[in-house]
């Protein structure tokens, strides 16, 4: 938005002269400020031009006109680099975590709590989230545990189970 | 010589007062503590060992003000407590019912605030404290199925429906 604002104490305007009225902008092209072609009247325009730099009712902010930054952006002449611009990130839904809970400790200190357990209350904790089951398959008891079973028979496994619960856990 | 050395040498420390030392919290509140109750923590005495001289107060930036004031309550019952065994193995053999009557009522708070000592107490190197926030978490799993243990913690199901079935149908045998 260019406002022509004539002096008092200026020179006398060009035959041609017509004040511009204020007026808003509606495009892009508007925002350019319309200069005499003419040799003649090149240099009455650089003053005009710098009285318009120094004056104070000289618009800082974008028109109100120009609805947002968005289509302000999608102007034919508005270009910026690609790596100026920010891609959003497909979001992932994530389930909401509590503030402080079980799941705050660390995986170190899950183990920890892990370790006063019997076998059949990790597995059980194992069977609770995500991250309880990889800190259950940590814990030696679960890891001998598969290792030793060589079949499904879940007789053996309890024998096993029963073996295991009676025996101080491993700690490496 | 040296007997009439030793009776000296314990007389100049029964004079010398408890020190005070000032820990300060992560929320800017100073706590108050003799050093005997503070050096509980591995992390302070190994910081006490370190510096000479303390005029300062003694940041504590993961333990909040009501936090660090439970953990300095735990501190000054213990403070007589021998140190714990080097060896863990004769923890380890120890049941997780194990936890001496007055631990259990000091840990009878609410879940917020038992992980946040469990935390702390991981942060300071107290290992005794962690071994008996751990076991009283233990005691709360014990004997639940998933689903009261999710409910006892709060904890979110992050399974699929077809992984739930599978890891149920692969653990089966140790409901029978």
């Amino acid at each position: 938005m260019i406002l022509f604002k004539r002096h008092h104490h200026g020179p006398e305007p060009p035959a041609h002269y017509r004040p511009i009225r204020r007026r808003r902008l509606n495009d892009a092209s508007e925002m350019t400020v319309p200069l005499p072609q003419s040799s003649a009247t090149t240099s009455s325009s650089v003053m005009e031009t710098r009285r318009i730099s120094k004056c104070s009712h000289f618009p800082t902010t974008l028109p109100s006109t120009c609805p947002n930054l968005t289509s302000f952006c999608t102007l034919p002449n508005v270009t910026f680099p690609t790596s100026f611009v920010r891609k959003r990130q497909p979001c992932r839904p994530q389930p909401p975590r509590t503030t402080a809970g079980i799941s705050s400790l660390p995986t170190e200190l899950l183990l920890k709590v892990l370790f006063h357990l019997p076998l059949i209350d990790i597995i059980q904790v194992a069977q609770t989230s995500r991250k309880a089951l990889r800190s259950s398959i940590l814990f030696p008891k679960i890891i001998l545990f598969k290792n030793t079973l060589t079949s499904q028979d879940s007789a053996s496994a309890i024998l096993r189970l029963q073996y295991l619960n009676s025996s101080p856990p491993h700690t490496h | 010589m040296s007997n009439t050395q030793a009776p000296a040498t314990v007389k100049k420390l029964t004079l010398v007062p408890t020190r005070l030392l000032t820990l300060l919290s992560s929320d800017s509140i100073e706590k108050k503590v003799a050093r005997d109750v503070a050096e509980r923590s591995i992390l302070i005495k190994n910081m006490l060992e370190d510096c000479a001289e303390f005029d300062q107060a003694i940041p504590i930036p993961n333990v909040t003000s009501s936090v660090l004031t439970k953990v300095i309550e735990w501190c000054e019952h213990h403070k007589n407590d021998p140190a714990p065994a080097a060896d863990e193995k004769v923890d380890s053999r120890k049941k997780s019912t194990d936890i001496d009557e007055w631990d259990q009522k000091f840990m009878q708070v609410d879940q917020e605030m038992l992980f946040e000592i469990i935390l702390a107490a991981n942060y300071l190197d107290i290992k005794p404290l962690l071994d008996v926030g751990c076991k009283t978490v233990a005691n709360m799993i014990k004997g639940k199925s998933p689903e009261e243990i999710r409910e006892t913690f709060n904890i979110q199901n992050d399974f699929t429906p077809e992984e739930e079935d599978q890891i149920r149908r692969e653990n089966q045998w140790a409901e029978e």
